[in-house]
């Protein structure tokens, strides 16, 4: 059977022997009182909001990279957009250069 | 679900499809919140277990490799999850072991509710059945968490021993004799509590 990773089984308790197995009267037996007093327990309702709590989870914990809403200006690189500042700065400070009479009062 | 449809589920699982992430929650939320709410008797510990456990789908999916049944290793992430919160919970000194907390309290109220209801049942008798649940889910938490698993995946989930040997990597015999001796606690707890 596939290993589930991401969970490691809780570790093991220290061994104690095993009883015998019952007899398959006895066990059936029990398993049939046990059973009348359990199903009485009822169905139990999950959340009505688990599936869209868990994607959101998995977005949120792989920082986009899975089930991310693209929105505008979401996940722009740093580095295009500082070079973009450093090349508009620059572009601005050729433009102040080459046109002083311009800007001078 | 057919093994086809199961297939192709997977399939798409494995290839992080967000509408097949959200179809399988869907379709195995209610085994899956069934099973933890069974094993740690609170709501919230339940929730939040659940939500992990679908996460733990979603990282593990590709070591699925389809030699036992989806469900099936489902509920073995689920056990997993479930046995280490109750050794969390066991070291921070819950109050789990013998409390239920007031939500998981009105949830089993209302489900024993409920299925009295059905059966047009008086007033004293919804409230004998809301008391027995009460004392049946409580006692469920008493046990330790492989009895407490055993008994879950059998008596509730009612899982084959094929399916619970699988999900426990416990062999037939170990399984059966574990299980009765989890009957005979669970019923002298019972007993304990309704004399």
């Amino acid at each position: 059977m596939s290993e589930p990773v991401g969970t490691k089984p809780a570790a093991p308790e220290p061994q104690v022997p095993e009883p015998s197995p019952p007899s398959p009267a006895e066990a059936e037996q029990t398993a049939a009182e046990l059973r009348s007093l359990l199903s009485g327990l009822g169905t139990v309702e999950p959340p009505t909001d688990l599936s869209e709590k868990v994607p959101q989870i998995i977005e949120r914990r792989s920082r986009g990279r899975f089930f991310g809403r693209r929105r505008l200006f979401d996940r722009i690189p740093f580095v295009w957009v500082s070079l973009l500042m450093l090349i508009t700065t620059a572009l601005l400070y050729a433009v102040l250069r080459m046109a002083p009479a311009v800007f001078s009062p | 679900m057919d093994l086809r449809d199961e297939g192709e589920l997977i399939r798409r699982l494995q290839q992080h499809d967000e509408k097949a992430f959200q179809k399988c929650v869907k379709l195995y939320q209610a085994k899956v919140y069934g099973l933890v709410f069974r094993m740690l008797g609170s709501q919230a510990e339940a929730e939040d277990v659940s939500q992990e456990v679908f996460v733990t789908v979603f990282k593990s999916i590709d070591s699925f490799r389809g030699d036992s049944k989806f469900s099936t290793w489902l509920y073995r992430i689920a056990a997993n999850h479930c046995k280490n919160r109750i050794k969390y919970l066991k070291r921070r000194a819950h109050k789990q072991t013998g409390e239920l907390d007031d939500a998981a309290e009105r949830e089993l109220l209302g489900s024993a509710h409920s299925t009295l209801g059905q059966k047009q049942a008086s007033p004293v008798e919804a409230l004998e059945g809301q008391q027995l649940g009460h004392i049946v889910q409580r006692a469920i938490t008493k046990l330790d968490e492989e009895h407490r698993l055993l008994l879950v995946l059998r008596d509730v989930e009612e899982l084959s021993y094929e399916e619970i040997m699988q999900v426990t990597g416990l062999a037939e015999g170990t399984v059966k004799s574990r299980l009765h001796r989890a009957r005979l606690v669970l019923k002298e707890e019972i007993a304990r509590h309704t004399k």
